[in-house]
């Protein structure tokens, strides 16, 4: 039944079968049927899948890991799905006991809890949820170094586990009842990207609590405030009262900027913790990253901007393109605006190419955005191919983005009519909670020379050729997750 | 069109006691270069070497008024600043001194043989709108507001002018899209909005304006003087500025209202007959209108001296 139901959200079955990713890596001697843990490609460290070894409490994870040594080094990207997916065991959330499976993970990477960044918010939740139940004894007792298996990789967005995976305490359920521990004998060193545990286990676990907390509680305070006060000066601007004095052209506030930098760092690195792949693919001289569009409310723009301006400082500053319904939206159209957004037109976009900036385009549009939750990750219409025609008229070239988090991050859970706001809807959505995010940037999508934007073939098959490679990307990265809030 | 230099320039100005004439026409008696100044206007002007012809552009018989006078003293330059910016609640007479205005003038200017004609004009002409450009260029199509008598008007005159430009090719047409007007001396719209005590404003927006101080649009008149460059302009700041901003710089506060209700109440007061201003007014404090000043850059040479921020400040009495 689960199974059924997630991998009918799985956004890659009816359109990947269809049509093909255009550049599958190395899908062909795999047969389908066999439910591969994928792994992700692209530079992140291949992760070996170890024999099963004792997971608490986790029903999927024997089917899962039986498959794993047809497949032992498991470099190959998952297949495209086919209807045989729907067979393949499923990991629900609800199958698991969440605290149990905070104290895996707390007990299996200890090492990784010291570095990692603490997100001030994740700590309450957690430290609720793991004090006061013990873990129950790990089978293995306190486990060698570890990794996160990657077995359970494309089913860990379950559709009908949803609410009790996602709404619960942010980084406990959802995304531990997904890890299983394997011993790692050779202890490479996990990739920094790779460490995304629940920061707050460690000062909950470690022996002098008290004095951990109290030694960087005033940081986070101080953290914590100037997040909030960027907050503030961020909704003033929005409401349109607070407007700044040095804009560019296009609205963007550079000092607004500055002021909720603060804000933006903390959704950045610690809420989202955004981990960038690829980055190095953006040319100098302007660039079309085209990228899937998802979440109530479009973070997906900033954060890009924010990937670009930190991973490519050597790049001019990035803008992002907000269909009207998001940029006419009061406040937020507004704070978008001084933010760096910029109304999509092929006439801006035009402009902010002939300046050399990288220009972020969301071809889905209001579509992207407006899906139910139950359709996250499947990529809607590209739009009219506007995105091909820029790219043809400017011979700048396209580079395929996949966002991952952004979903899950503001699931759209309804709608409410927004007739009087001016804008299509309200969306009901939560706080933005913390999924992980994963951005992975694509190699280029050449141009083929000669062509113009008046050969609809080509505009059509540049449009697909891009869908599907977001498509794939996509896949890998999901496959490749083991949990909604810890990546 | 070569003018000879010295004291030799010939000027005519229709409207001299309007709001571009007034800021114009101190520095046209100051100008050594003017040689010979006609004024037309309903209220009399006086000043050396100014001859004033009492003329009232809304009568039918006024093109044969203006062709005489300017055909018995030949002008190299007409400057047709004959336009409202004050306070009236005579949408009828506007339309009648503006649009009607300039079409004798500009028949009257070809009849007479002027050499060059300069018309200022405004960027609402573009229109506050949600599919506007980054920046609207010179070319692009003049949506106006729909439901604004004035603004419309405004369209009109340009349309006149567009026309004018093709029939007429021989008769030089320099048109200077203004941004809004501001500064300590001048009254039209956009100042009397920066000095209300609290500026009305639409909740979650804020538009980006862009101003011209009125010292840089009379140093931009005066410079037309000698070899004038036709075409059409877009004259503004070198910056932009969000809307709150302007307000603030301008010494006052804004009063953000949420934009149905801001609509509604309007709508309310207009029917009520207490104000007269249209609710598609409000689309200019909805929608981005950002002028590209590029061609009045390259082709003008217009240097500002002031920015929307100084422009702003200025407004501060």
């Amino acid at each position: 039944m689960g199974s059924r139901r997630v991998l009918g959200n799985d956004p890659f079955q009816r359109g990947a079968a269809e049509r093909p990713p255009v550049t599958p890596p190395t899908t062909a001697g795999m047969p389908p049927e066999q439910p591969v843990p994928p792994e992700r490609t692209g530079g992140a460290p291949v992760r070996t899948e170890a024999a099963p070894g004792p997971r608490p409490g986790k029903k999927r994870t024997g089917a899962r890991t039986a498959s794993v040594p047809a497949t032992p080094t498991a470099g190959a990207d998952r297949p495209p799905a086919r209807s045989t997916a729907h067979e393949r065991p499923m990991a629900t959330a609800q199958t698991l006991s969440p605290a149990a499976d905070v104290a895996s993970v707390r007990k299996s990477r200890p090492d990784e809890d010291a570095t990692t960044p603490v997100a001030p918010e994740m700590a309450v939740p957690l430290a609720a949820s793991v004090i006061p139940e013990p873990p129950p004894a790990a089978p293995s007792g306190p486990p060698p170094p570890e990794r996160v298996s990657r077995a359970a990789k494309a089913t860990e967005a379950p559709g009908e586990a949803l609410p009790e995976a996602f709404f619960a305490p942010p980084p406990a359920p959802g995304s531990a009842s997904t890890l299983s521990w394997t011993p790692l004998p050779d202890t490479t060193s996990p990739a920094p990207e790779r460490t995304p545990s629940p920061p707050a286990v460690k000062t909950v676990e470690g022996g002098g609590t008290l004095g951990e907390v109290l030694r960087v509680a005033p940081g986070l305070l101080a953290e914590a405030w100037s997040a909030l006060e960027a907050a503030i000066r961020a909704l003033r601007a929005g409401l349109g009262t607070g407007g700044g004095e040095q804009l560019d052209v296009y609205g963007r506030d550079t000092r607004l900027s500055e002021a909720v930098a603060p804000l933006v760092d903390f959704l950045y690195s610690r809420w989202f913790r955004v981990e960038v792949e690829g980055a190095t693919h953006v040319p100098a001289g302007g660039a079309l990253l085209v990228a899937n569009h998802a979440g109530a409310l479009p973070l997906d723009g900033p954060m890009l901007h924010e990937a670009l301006r930190r991973e490519r400082p050597d790049l001019p500053e990035s803008r992002w393109l907000a269909e009207d319904q998001v940029f006419y939206a009061p406040l937020l159209g507004t704070l978008f605006n001084r933010l760096g957004a910029v109304r999509a037109s092929p006439d801006s976009a035009t402009r902010l190419l002939a300046e050399g900036r990288p220009v972020l385009i969301f071809p889905e549009g209001i579509q992207g955005i407006g899906k139910p939750f139950r359709e996250r990750y499947r990529l809607q219409r590209f739009g009219r191919g506007g995105f091909v025609k820029l790219a043809l008229r400017t011979r700048r070239p396209i580079l395929p983005v996949a966002i991952m988090g952004a979903e899950e991050t503001l699931p759209l859970l309804g709608k409410l009519p927004g007739g009087l706001l001016g804008v299509p809807y309200v969306p009901v959505t939560p706080v933005p909670l913390p999924a992980k995010w994963r951005i992975r940037i694509g190699e280029p999508i050449a141009v083929p020379a000669g062509a113009t934007e008046t050969d609809l073939t080509v505009v059509e098959s540049l449009v697909d050729a891009t869908r599907n490679t977001i498509e794939h990307m996509l896949r890998e990265l999901l496959g490749a997750r083991s949990g909604v809030f810890l990546g | 069109m070569g003018r000879e230099r010295g004291s030799s320039l010939r000027v005519a100005v229709t409207g001299p006691t309007s709001e571009f004439g007034a800021l114009l026409l101190p520095r046209l008696l100051a100008e050594p270069r003017i040689e010979q100044l006609l004024t037309f206007g309903p209220r009399p002007v006086t000043g050396a070497r100014l001859q004033h012809h009492r003329v009232d552009l809304t009568r039918w018989d006024v093109e044969s008024e203006l062709e005489a006078a300017l055909s018995e003293r030949p002008v190299d330059l007409l400057y047709h600043l004959a336009f409202l910016h004050g306070r009236t609640r005579s949408a009828g007479f506007a339309h009648e001194l503006e649009v009607i205005g300039t079409l004798h003038t500009l028949a009257a200017a070809v009849r007479a043989g002027v050499r060059h004609v300069v018309v200022p004009s405004t960027t609402v002409v573009y229109g506050a709108r949600a599919g506007n450009p980054v920046l609207i260029d010179e070319e692009a199509p003049l949506h106006g507001s729909p439901g604004s008598r004035f603004v419309t008007d405004r369209v009109e005159i340009e349309k006149q002018l567009l026309t004018f430009r093709r029939d007429h090719p021989g008769v030089g047409l320099t048109v200077l899209r203004f941004a809004p007007v501001l500064g300590p001396t001048v009254d039209n719209p956009a100042t009397r909005y920066f000095r209300r005590p609290l500026v009305p404003t639409l909740l979650g927006f804020d538009p980006l304006w862009q101003a011209v101080h009125e010292d840089d649009v009379r140093d931009l008149l005066v410079a037309q003087l000698e070899a004038p460059v036709s075409g059409t302009f877009n004259v503004v700041s070198d910056d932009v500025l969000p809307l709150s901003s302007l307000i603030r710089l301008a010494g006052t506060l804004p009063l953000p209202l949420p934009p149905p209700l801001a609509r509604a109440a309007l709508r309310g007061l207009n029917s009520a007959g207490m104000t007269a201003t249209p609710g598609s007014l409000l689309d200019y404090l909805h929608y981005s209108w950002v002028a590209d000043g590029a061609r009045a850059r390259t082709r003008l040479g217009f240097r500002p001296r002031f920015g929307a921020r100084e422009a702003a400040a200025s407004v501060r009495s």
